[in-house]
């Protein structure tokens, strides 16, 4: 390999190509536009993306919190309904519901609510994600589990069967693992 | 009972160390049950390098680069490096992509699925059933005259390739360009330290070149030896070790119910598994042993891996890959396919004997 001109010439032209690699990476030559480019780094703008989604459903919810932390349900039901006219199927309406669904004593409903959040959006199992609101749904599982099963013992129904597949599901999500 | 001797000892350490280290990567920060899981990292590798945009899988593994890396010196120690290819390139690019289709749709390849089995995660069950079923049948497949013919050394460097291209996801894993995502949550967030992540992929990678150990060829070679095979005392092996480990890691919980990364379909569990069981023995190994053996030069099981990366960004981007929640329509279709695509090419391919 490399004993003719052939060979050498090539060598030569690998060589050649990766020090232009090398200083156009390095920054010696100029990259024309890049500098503008940059600016809109793909990485960036999904960090920026998902923090601005994050604190958009924070804030815009805000009030339903409030209403659910002063245990205004009925209050807080009615607002919900309007969002989810603005923001059909977001999970965090789904969540919000649940919450106020468990608060109320409608614990299958409420579950249910929980399960379907977390299915559209895996961050409220996430200790990383400012939407986390793991300990409380590990709290829900927790209790309602034994529950369930207990009531399961005495009389089978379609709900309560529907409620314990989704509390499975949301223990499943709690252990982690892959997704 | 098997010969006893060096290369016997090589394999049960091999599957030994597999065991300990997809334990324990898991334990340093890995998702639970994946300390080691080729399909998981190759979604990850994946969705990091633009193929898919789930946010939430997106990290270049850097196990993956560390089993090619490890191949690549066992490799060239032995002088066993060599550039070989020729075999029905799209055929196993097309397998690579249904390998990754049946690990997404179980959840986890065949090491994960031991290493949910060993963690007490009682749904793996009937995937291990899949996986021998599918792994017979390919048995059935190869003693019926189905192959994908001869792999020969090539002149260039066609098995440079696909070691390049992880010799570019080092690099971008190191030098974090714009371009490359990397996720801030979800499983593809968890992960151990990247230089433990690397030397222990660098370690198995060597010790599996050396070895020839996989799960899948651990499985064949019981299936058709029996306890005299060396590969199934590897496979004992992992075991052992594995279950040790979760028990003194924490990791070891018995049940059916809500295990990490698992659902209970178990139809579809056992034919996602029993679909990479076949294509493996068809094209010669699971997803880990192809990536070993691209690392030896072998520019097929390159074809097979870059397939496995498509097959990455499919799996995510088509709704295809299983969930906690269960298997996606798209998921069922896609494994009943890869089984209509085995079975074509198990009648395309299939040499008869002549009258």
């Amino acid at each position: 390999m490399f004993s003719d001109l052939f060979d050498r010439i090539h060598l030569l032209a690998v060589v050649l190509v990766l020090v232009v690699i090398a200083l156009l990476l390095g920054g010696f030559i100029d990259r024309g536009d890049e500098p503008l480019r940059s600016k809109r780094d793909p990485s960036v703008e999904r960090a920026m993306q998902e923090r601005a989604r994050a604190a958009f459903l924070l804030e815009t919810y805000q009030p339903v919190d409030q209403m659910i932390a002063d245990k205004r349900y009925a209050e807080a039901l009615l607002k919900l309904q309007s969002f989810e006219k603005s923001y059909p199927g977001e999970a965090h309406s789904m969540i919000l519901r649940g919450s106020i669904l468990i608060a109320q004593g409608v614990v299958g409903e409420g579950i249910a609510q929980y399960a379907a959040a977390v299915k559209v959006n895996g961050d409220y199992v996430d200790e990383k994600s400012s939407l986390n609101r793991r300990n409380e749904i590990t709290l829900l599982v927790e209790n309602s589990l034994p529950k369930i099963k207990e009531s399961l013992r005495s009389v089978v129904t379609p709900s309560t069967e529907k409620s314990l597949k989704n509390l499975y599901y949301l223990q499943s999500r709690l252990a982690g693992g892959c997704e | 009972m098997p010969a006893f001797d060096r290369h016997f000892w090589l394999i049960v350490f091999s599957g030994a160390s597999l065991g300990l280290l997809g334990v324990l990567l898991a334990f340093w920060g890995n998702p639970d049950n994946s300390g080691i899981c080729v399909s998981c990292f190759v979604e990850n590798t994946a969705g990091a390098i633009g193929l898919h945009d789930n946010t939430r899988m997106q990290y270049i593994r850097p196990e993956l680069i560390g089993f090619i890396f490890g191949a690549i010196a066992s490799a060239v120690l032995l002088g066993e490096f060599r550039s070989k290819g020729g075999s029905a390139p799209l055929p196993r690019f097309l397998s690579g992509v249904f390998l990754i289709i049946g690990c997404a749709v179980f959840i986890g390849c065949p090491i994960k699925l031991f290493l949910r089995l060993t963690a007490g995660d009682l749904t793996t069950i009937v995937g291990l059933g899949g996986l021998v079923a599918g792994v017979w049948v390919g048995i059935k497949s190869l003693s019926a005259g189905v192959h994908l013919g001869r792999n020969e050394t090539q002149r260039g460097g066609s098995g440079l390739w696909v070691p390049a291209l992880f010799l570019f996801f080092l690099l971008i894993l190191f030098l974090r360009p714009g371009f490359v995502q990397f996720s801030e949550t979800g499983s593809a967030a968890l992960h151990a330290p990247l230089l433990f992540s690397l030397a222990a992929g660098l370690f198995l990678g060597f010790l599996a070149q050396r070895s020839r150990f996989c799960i899948t060829a651990s499985v064949r070679d019981f299936l058709l030896m029996g306890g005299r095979a060396p590969l199934a005392w590897g496979l004992l092996a992992f075991s052992v070790v594995a279950i040790v480990a979760n028990m003194a890691t924490g990791s070891f919980r018995l049940g059916y119910y809500g295990q990490p990364g698992s659902h209970h379909e178990a139809v579809w569990s056992f034919l996602g598994m029993g679909l990479v069981g076949w294509l493996s023995v068809i094209i010669g190994g699971c997803p880990f042993r192809q990536i070993i053996k691209a690392g030896e030069g072998d520019a097929d099981a390159g074809m097979v891996v870059l397939g496995m990366l498509v097959g990455g960004g499919l799996v995510q981007s088509w709704d295809i890959a299983a969930t906690a929640a269960g298997v996606s329509l798209y998921g069922k279709v896609a494994v009943l396919v890869g089984i209509l695509f085995v079975l074509l090419n198990s009648v395309f391919y299939r040499e008869k004997a002549s009258a």
